[in-house]
């Protein structure tokens, strides 16, 4: 039972990495919005397997989506660290309630928001800093991280809706 | 070393956070060091594919565009390839004067071919081009590859052409080795070949040498590819029995260019003029 999820977590792992690359990476708004989307696999990763795993699959990720950006080493660097810190903020939400699974179905939307955000701001903080390497233009780092942020947690929901709807329909046949 | 390893245990998570991150780090700062030193750059090769299709892909979609401006283009260029070897020939000549008229005596619209036969014995080629585009009936067609045919007629949008390979489409050729003149007829029989005849049999030919129009002709521009001489038989007394490898291959026919000879008319009625003068 568990290889089976292993292998399925491994087939989104692939699909993530090829819509990242060959999709995401095009939807570039105005120089300032980017679209990580591939970190929604981190998130959604299933509570019931490693940790560890997580963070090997995570560094692999990030070098994936690092060869493909020429940018090798620096998503990587922010995907195992939000792979990192991500049982740390599941452990801070299950002190105020149950958590059985990571979807907004499971945690509810405000909980959904606190845990999907902090961890897409940590990681893009993250980049855009390492992108930067120094303090100048600072304010405008900080547009991008919040514009990008922004922008990729809205794809996230939309991605959330259509696929529980998805889920809902498939449920009923 | 007991308690190391409880440690250890303990800190795996964190121990392999540390790890990565750090590979993470060190990767990213010997790149921006060495940009080409690295070692997966190689793995570009691959990225570098997968983007590659994906360009292909997206690119696909304006492929009709772009074929249509190649083919414009390419008429063009042939026009300014056609003039300037005419302004060549004419320098080389060394002629005081270039003249203007037979510099640009020939233009050409590329036009698409949309119904082809090459089965039967009298063939028929459809173009997408028509009298509004400028096609009047009697303008040669050729292809990148050689000659094609010659326009029978248009409606305002299309125009049918008469195949080389068409039991009664004669054109007048000559031996590129030589200029020794001859007329292609085709038999009817195989699509890539056809026959050359009325070259006499005292003169030396070999396989593989090519035939190219005459010019004595005011459909084609001179000195274009026909084909080569394939086979040689001397069945008649006085002539060879010439097969022609044609360099066209009708059978592939997509792109071709209607010959536009601007002093045409001017060249019939010329001709026309004197043989009514010798006959009265």
């Amino acid at each position: 039972m568990n290889n089976l999820r292993i292998v399925n977590q491994f087939i989104i792992f692939i699909s993530y990495v090829l819509v990242q690359v060959l999709f995401a990476k095009n939807l570039e708004l105005f120089g300032l919005a980017f679209c990580f989307i591939y970190v929604n696999f981190i998130l959604l990763f299933p509570l019931g397997l490693s940790n560890q795993l997580l963070l090997l699959l995570a560094f692999l990720m990030g070098i994936l989506i690092d060869v493909f950006y020429d940018t090798l080493g620096m998503h990587a660097a922010a995907t195992v660290l939000i792979a990192f810190l991500r049982p740390r903020i599941i452990q801070l939400i299950s002190t105020r309630q149950e958590v059985e699974g990571l979807t907004m179905q499971d945690l509810g939307l405000r909980w959904f928001l606190t845990y999907s955000i902090s961890l897409i701001f940590v990681h893009h903080l993250y980049i855009f800093m390492l992108q930067q390497f120094n303090f100048t233009m600072l304010l405008r780092t900080l547009l991008k991280v919040v514009a990008s942020s922004a922008y990729t947690l809205a794809i996230i929901i939309i991605i959330q809706y259509l696929s529980y709807s998805f889920a809902k329909e498939y449920a009923r046949k | 070393m007991q308690s190391l390893l409880i440690l250890i245990r303990r800190f795996q998570f964190f121990l392999l956070f540390l790890l990565l991150e750090s590979l993470s780090i060190v990767l990213m700062i010997r790149n921006n060091h060495y940009q080409n030193a690295t070692v997966l750059n190689s793995a570009n090769a691959y990225s570098g594919y997968l983007l590659n299709v994906s360009k292909s892909v997206s690119d696909y979609f304006g492929l009709f565009q772009v074929n249509q401006a190649l083919a414009q283009e390419n008429a063009v260029l042939r026009d300014q390839l056609i003039q300037q070897g005419e302004q060549l020939k004419r320098i080389a000549s060394q002629s005081e004067e270039l003249d203007s008229l037979v510099v640009s005596r020939y233009e050409f619209i590329s036009a698409q071919v949309i119904n082809n036969s090459t089965r039967r014995k009298r063939n028929y080629i459809t173009l997408d081009k028509g009298l509004q585009d400028g096609v009047e009936p009697g303008m040669g067609v050729i292809s990148s590859q050689g000659i094609v045919g010659k326009v029978k007629y248009c409606s305002q949008h299309f125009s049918t052409v008469i195949s080389l390979l068409h039991s009664d489409m004669r054109i007048s050729a000559q031996l590129k080795k030589n200029n020794e003149l001859g007329t292609v007829l085709w038999n009817g029989v195989r699509p890539e070949v056809v026959q050359l005849h009325e070259i006499p049999n005292y003169l030396e030919i070999k396989a593989g040498d090519t035939i190219l129009t005459s010019g004595y002709n005011a459909t084609f521009p001179p000195r274009l590819m026909i084909g080569s001489i394939e086979k040689i038989s001397r069945s008649e007394l006085t002539f060879y029995d010439l097969d022609i490898r044609l360099s066209t291959s009708f059978n592939r026919l997509d792109h071709v260019y209607v010959v536009q000879n601007l002093l045409k008319v001017e060249q019939d009625s010329l001709e026309t003029e004197t043989f009514i003068d010798l006959d009265e």
